[in-house]
């Protein structure tokens, strides 16, 4: 039809209009060849979409940890939702189960503490006494938190990938919830890296090793393999005897209070460490960083958590100095692993208990509290540097006095510098007069000494005000003092490098 | 050197210190009528001209001893002499001591015959609360530092209740506060905290000061407001009525407690904030932390605050004297503060002077600053690079396994009595004794943390003398460097 049209209006119309009609059709085409893509991209899309729920679905079954979710989440729960269907108290009432309760949770929290974490994770200590470990690997696996080859090495990769979203297995950068629970069910996806991990922090195999490590890298093989057998017996079979026979309690009882309710709290203890002593936000904590605040490590001081943690809530510490056997430099510090390795080690059960030197408890706390000034430093209004003060000749100068648009300013100079008082006119806590009486003129005598000696705080406030130097051809005191001034200025700027230097000259090799 | 026309003028200092001080012009005097000018005066404090401020400013501090020794080696003034059972009558100023130890001697003796009524301690309760905070808010932070304005009825409740205190008129208070902020610490301050906990709070006041420590402030701007005037000139009257008439009379009126309203009214009050208002001087000069300045004495402590209607921070207040607050921190204690802050919002304060958090900051630092740096010095950082010796190879062989030494980046370190304590066991540490260890320690086996290089630096004992390694790093570091220079051109 259109063609018919065009025919008769003439060749070149036509060909314009063929053209037109052409690219239109081009258009056409390719809005429906785009339009048929988007479809099929987004059928696409749809399937790889729909693939992906299928596969997460998938993973979410084989994905989810069935031993911790069976450790930390069923048995827990299991016993608590039986104690409010029986409706039997949450303490228990026979009182030699609490009191074995007590002695129970601690007696299996310490081989936690000190095997699975100080020992096999931070060698902060050396055993020649191998009942020890035994006790470690038995009573430890009574916590429901896995062997000690997988715990060791993991918590070994936290230290070293401290807040890495991928490589720290309870990084806090995923937030509370898996830092606390979630990692424990959910199998990470980097499996396979970590079960290098595991081989190289445990090798079996390795000719570099001596005889004592390869035995001890096999004994925690023979852990992990027997470490459910362990679990049932640590945490359900020997407290239900014990309360049975010894306490004169049912067994019921004894597999809920010693057993799986003290085996939550241990781990509810445990994890706390990794999870809320990682958090900055939550002030009740009181979280501190006194030793390095490049991590997320915290150390909460208040009391309460300290007592939750069961002493290791002085996580900033402890990530600086992981091998140390204590988790402060305190002595006042709540710690029972602490009090326990101290006596072991006065009976002579271990040896080689690595305690960090006090000195370098202290630099460390030095060197962040310089870190934190400087940063606060380099936020503050310091005074335009007098290097990058402009030159005013004094001639020049005078005629700025006496100009009359500014009539109602002040300016006195001081060590050569010309400073423009007029905002803290009002301020000045001498009174209004004597900077009057100063107007124009070269005051340094009486602002150090001569009629006040000025305070740090004075000094710092007439930096601020500073607008020139008074160029009266002496250069070479003023430089003196630009060189003094900025080069403190750089040096604090710096000191952390400069602090590096000390062994930058080390790294620098 | 420029010439003379382009020199700048210098200002006079003796002219500045006559401004200071107040006796740059004629101000006509003001004395109080009667028995009462000479009521908690130490006239002997200011008889001093701006000359002798300024040339004792100006020399040398040996100068100084120099000439006070030569002057006051034939005469001695009553206070230098030593104490003796002969002049101590005359060492004291008996004025003073009767109206601060006498009067509430008396007042104890008799509260412990007459028991108070709860309704007379409540009433005793308010008029301290009032008198405190005229002094505080009134007397210190209003006229002597003029941290704020204040509407008359303000004024008038400040100079009638802080009479009630007892430490002297407005005019008198204000002047000794001045000089003691231009004199911190030095024997021209009033209530030098160097000679100890009690002259400071007392002592003082209580016997005759040196004339030679004689300081002025100026206080024309006192002098010019009328309130000050009168209350300077009827002082003893105002006295009398504010501290002891009026508890007497309202009590006596109120519920027939007249004795009651006299003893625990007047005279217990007042001695309680004279002991609170004595407290600044020497308990604030005493304990606590020094926040922003530890060349001077001036503390922050929160107890003098709480004694004190929150003028316990002091070490702030003296680095930053005009600022009406005295407590930065919501937390702390400063019932002063709140309370010309609640003036203003009626409209009876105006021109609240606060001092930039700028300036508080960058005197909170510095002191950190400063603290660390002592911190520092006190700790062993290991010797310097340049100041090691320099071994020779075959040396550092030949002793490297019996003394335990170890190369790390070209320095060696003795290991021994470290290797024990090596957190990543013995082994490693034994491995590399007499060898360059520097790959493993950076990083090959483990790298180290900041704690460890510190712990190394201390271990340092001499510099390997080996031509290849120092010119091989060396070069290094000059490529590395003009790279870096490249990478910034482009």
């Amino acid at each position: 039809m259109d063609n018919t049209v065009i025919n008769n209006n003439g060749q070149l119309k036509a060909r314009i209009q063929k053209r037109k009609v052409v690219s239109n059709n081009t258009q056409s085409t390719s809005i429906s060849n785009s339009t048929s893509n988007f479809i099929n991209q987004a059928s696409k899309l749809k399937n790889t979409r729909i693939n992906e729920i299928k596969k997460q679905k998938q993973d979410f079954i084989t994905r989810i940890n069935y031993n911790h979710l069976l450790t930390t989440v069923m048995l827990p729960l299991i016993t608590l939702v039986y104690i409010f269907y029986k409706k039997e108290s949450i303490v228990p009432e026979n009182q030699s189960t609490l009191y074995f309760l007590c002695v129970y949770y601690n007696f299996t929290l310490l081989s936690f503490t000190a095997g699975y974490h100080k020992y096999f994770s931070h060698n902060s200590f050396k055993t020649s006494w191998s009942l020890l470990k035994y006790y470690f690997a038995i009573f430890g696996s009574s916590c429901g938190l896995g062997s000690i080859r997988w715990w060791a090495s993991l918590h070994r990769a936290h230290h070293h990938f401290t807040d890495d979203t991928e490589k720290d297995p309870y990084s806090i950068k995923r937030g509370l919830i898996f830092s606390h629970y979630g990692w424990l069910l959910k199998k990470p996806k980097i499996d396979k890296f970590y079960k290098d991990f595991i081989e190289s922090e445990f090798p079996l195999n390795s000719l570099d090793l001596s005889d004592d490590e390869q035995n001890l890298n096999h004994f925690l093989l023979w852990q992990q393999k027997t470490y459910l057998i362990w679990f049932f017996i640590t945490s359900i079979i020997l407290p239900a005897l014990i309360t049975k026979y010894i306490c004169y309690d049912t067994f019921i009882h004894g597999i809920i209070y010693p057993g799986i309710l003290r085996m939550f709290l241990c781990q509810q203890s445990l994890l706390s460490t990794e999870s809320l002593c990682h958090l900055k936000k939550i002030q009740v904590l009181i979280p501190t960083q006194p030793f390095n605040d490049k991590n997320s490590s915290q150390n909460c001081n208040n009391p309460l958590i300290s007592f939750l943690t069961y002493g290791q809530s002085h996580q900033n510490y402890h990530h600086e100095f992981p091998h140390d056997y204590r988790c402060d430099d305190s002595y006042l510090t709540y710690d029972p692993t602490k009090w326990f390795l101290y006596t072991l080690e006065q009976f002579g059960l271990i040896d080689e208990v690595c305690r960090t030197p006090n000195n370098l408890v202290v630099q460390l706390k030095l060197q962040q509290q310089q870190h934190t000034i400087n940063r606060i430093k380099s936020q503050l209004n310091w005074g335009t540097p007098i290097s990058k003060l402009p030159k005013i000749k004094p001639s020049d100068f005078k005629r700025i006095i006496s100009n009359s648009k500014n009539k109602d300013r002040l300016y006195i100079v001081i060590q050569n510098i010309i400073h423009d008082i007029t905002p803290f006119m009002d301020q000045h806590p001498g009174g209004i007069q004597l900077l009057k009486a100063s107007h124009g003129k070269d005051a340094t005598k009486a602002f150090y000494g001569g009629v006040y000696g000025h305070s740090t705080a004075a000094i710092n406030l007439l930096a601020t005000m500073r607008i020139g130097i008074l160029d009266n051809g002496n250069e070479e005191e003023v430089w003196k003092r630009v060189f003094k001034e900025e080069g403190e200025l750089d040096d604090t700027n710096n000191s952390r490098n400069n602090q590096g230097q000390q062994y930058s000259t080390a790294e620098a090799a | 050197m420029a010439t003379e026309t382009e020199q700048l003028e210098t200002v006079d200092i003796t002219k500045l210190n006559a401004i200071a001080a107040g006796t740059n012009k004629k101000v006509p005097r003001i004395v109080a009528s009667g028995f009462g000018g000479k009521l908690m005066g130490t006239a002997d404090l200011v008889k001093v001209t701006a000359e002798e401020i300024t040339k004792d400013s100006m020399e040398s501090l040996a100068e100084k001893d120099a000439r006070e020794r030569e002057k006051y080696s034939k005469i001695k003034h009553i206070s230098e002499e030593p104490w003796t059972f002969q002049n101590f009558a005359q060492k004291i100023n008996w004025l003073n001591a009767v109206l601060v130890v006498a009067i509430p001697c008396f007042g104890f003796y008799s509260a412990i015959k007459y028991p108070p009524q709860v309704k007379t301690l409540i009433l005793g309760f308010i008029l301290y609360v009032f008198s405190g905070l005229s002094i505080t808010a009134g007397y210190h932070r209003l006229y002597s530092h003029k941290a704020y304005d204040a509407a008359l009825p303000v004024r008038l409740f400040f100079a009638f209740f802080g009479a009630g205190a007892i430490e002297g008129s407005i005019k008198w208070w204000g002047h000794s506060h001045r000089v003691h902020h231009r004199y911190t610490d030095t024997s021209r301050d009033p209530y030098d905290a160097r000679r100890g906990f009690w002259y400071s709070h007392v002592g003082w006041m209580l016997t005759k000061a040196n004339p030679k420590n004689r300081a002025r402030a100026d206080i024309s701007d006192l002098t010019a407001d009328w309130v000050v005037v009168y209350q300077h000139k009827h002082y003893l009257l105002l006295l009398l009525l504010s501290a002891f008439v009026l508890p007497t009379v309202v009590a006596g009126l109120g519920w027939g407690d007249w004795w009651g309203g006299f003893i625990y009214g007047g005279i217990i009050k007042s001695f309680v904030i004279q002991q609170v208002t004595f407290c600044v001087n020497s308990l604030a000069h005493w304990i606590g932390t020094q926040p922003f300045d530890d060349r001077r004495t001036p503390r922050d402590h929160v107890i003098t605050a709480f004694v004190t209607f929150g003028e316990g921070y002091h070490n702030f207040h003296h680095e930053f004297p005009s600022d009406y607050r005295n407590a930065l921190k919501w937390y702390q204690y400063d019932p002063t503060k709140v309370a010309i802050w609640c003036l203003s919002k009626v409209g009876l304060a105006w021109n609240l002077k606060m001092f930039s958090q700028n300036a508080i900051e960058q005197g909170l630092i510095q002191q950190q600053q400063k603290k660390i740096e002592r911190m520092r010095k006190k700790l062993h950082w290991g010797s310097k690079v340049e100041d090691l010796p320099v071994w020779t190879r075959e040396e550092f062989q030949s002793r490297a396994k019996q003394e335990g030494l170890i190369i790390i980046s070209g320095i060696i370190h003795n290991v021994k009595n470290f290797i024990k304590e090596h957190p990543g066991g013995q082994a490693l540490v034994r491995a590399s004794l007499g060898k360059d260890a520097t790959a493993a320690f950076n990083g090959a086996v483990y790298a180290h943390s900041n704690a460890a290089h510190n712990l190394l630096a201390t271990m340092r004992v001499a510099v390997v003398k080996d031509g290849d390694i120092n010119a091989n790093t060396f070069e290094l570091q000059e490529a590395t460097m003009e790279k870096e220079k490249l990478e910034k051109l482009q």
